[in-house]
């Protein structure tokens, strides 16, 4: 039934938009991180969105369905690195600190980050109106017939 | 005669209005399909939004465009990508403003119609329980 494609889309939204607020809420918890097990400063992660298509292979074959309206919602491909530099810090004392005093610092920008939040809370919610009109939807069709 | 009474069962069931009523249903609920999709892509890069032409389709369904037999499958080729609109920084067009209120308008004419075929199909049991009295 088309009105559960519907629903299965917005929740396919919920997940990637609630993904995105994980990821986000990672890069501020370590917007002052230094220490990383891989060495270095913290580097900031982004997800990935990518529309979610039909399972069909082939670039052909998913434009044809694509046209045909078989789309599935979105999904996250990848939660990938931000590789530009960060800032650097003059603080000699810091364990961190390299030979001429000055520490890497994450390249995570806060204000960037809590916009980004407010843009995927806002998502969110707008995926959770599009299913509930959905199911008010499903269930006005079920209420067809009854008298 | 069987064919009278064929053609009879087949005008209180696939009357016009009903063809219309279930058209339209079928349309709306693509459409919020599509609408659905596009919310869920709000922050997709480089997705261009999807849309039901309504009330086009409608015009057509209504002059008899479509036929019984097109069913689902006709309407699933009137489903178009929109590219019209002004395109993001990062190449995505969806305004969730105007699709959340495209939802709501579509989710009104859903229950619009939903309730016309309710009211449809009170009327034709209003016709066959009347005579027990």
């Amino acid at each position: 039934m088309r009105l559960f494609r519907a629903m299965d889309a917005s929740a396919s939204g919920l997940t990637a938009e609630r993904l995105r607020l994980d990821v986000i809420a990672g890069n501020l918890a370590n917007a002052n991180t230094t220490r990383t097990p891989d060495g270095g400063a913290y580097v900031r992660r982004m997800p990935v969105f990518e529309s979610r298509e039909s399972g069909i292979f082939g670039p052909f074959f998913q434009a044809f369905s694509s046209a045909m309206g078989e789309q599935r919602g979105v999904q996250v491909s990848a939660i990938v690195t931000d590789d530009r530099p960060g800032k650097t810090k003059y603080e000699p004392g810091h364990p961190d600190a390299g030979p001429d005093g000055y520490v890497r610092m994450p390249n995570v920008d806060v204000v960037t980050e809590m916009v980004d939040m407010v843009s995927a809370t806002r998502g969110y919610e707008a995926n959770v109106t599009a299913i509930n009109a959905s199911k008010q939807m499903a269930m006005r069709a079920l209420d067809i017939g009854r008298g | 005669m069987i064919g009278g009474t064929r053609s009879l069962l087949g005008n209180v069931v696939n009357d016009r209005t009903m063809m219309l009523l279930e058209r339209g249903l079928d349309m709306s609920s693509m459409r919020h399909s599509a609408v659905s999709n596009n919310i869920a892509n709000a922050n997709t890069p480089g997705y261009k939004r999807r849309d039901v032409p309504f009330e086009t389709v409608m015009r057509e369904a209504a002059s008899g465009g479509f036929t019984e037999s097109d069913g689902m499958r006709g309407l699933e080729r009137v489903m178009n990508v929109d590219s019209g609109r002004i395109n993001r920084n990062d190449g995505n067009n969806v305004d969730i403003d105007y699709e959340m209120t495209l939802l709501a308008e579509n989710s009104v004419i859903y229950n619009a119609l939903a309730r016309q075929l309710s009211q449809k199909i009170s009327l034709l049991r209003t016709v066959i329980t009347e005579g027990r009295r």
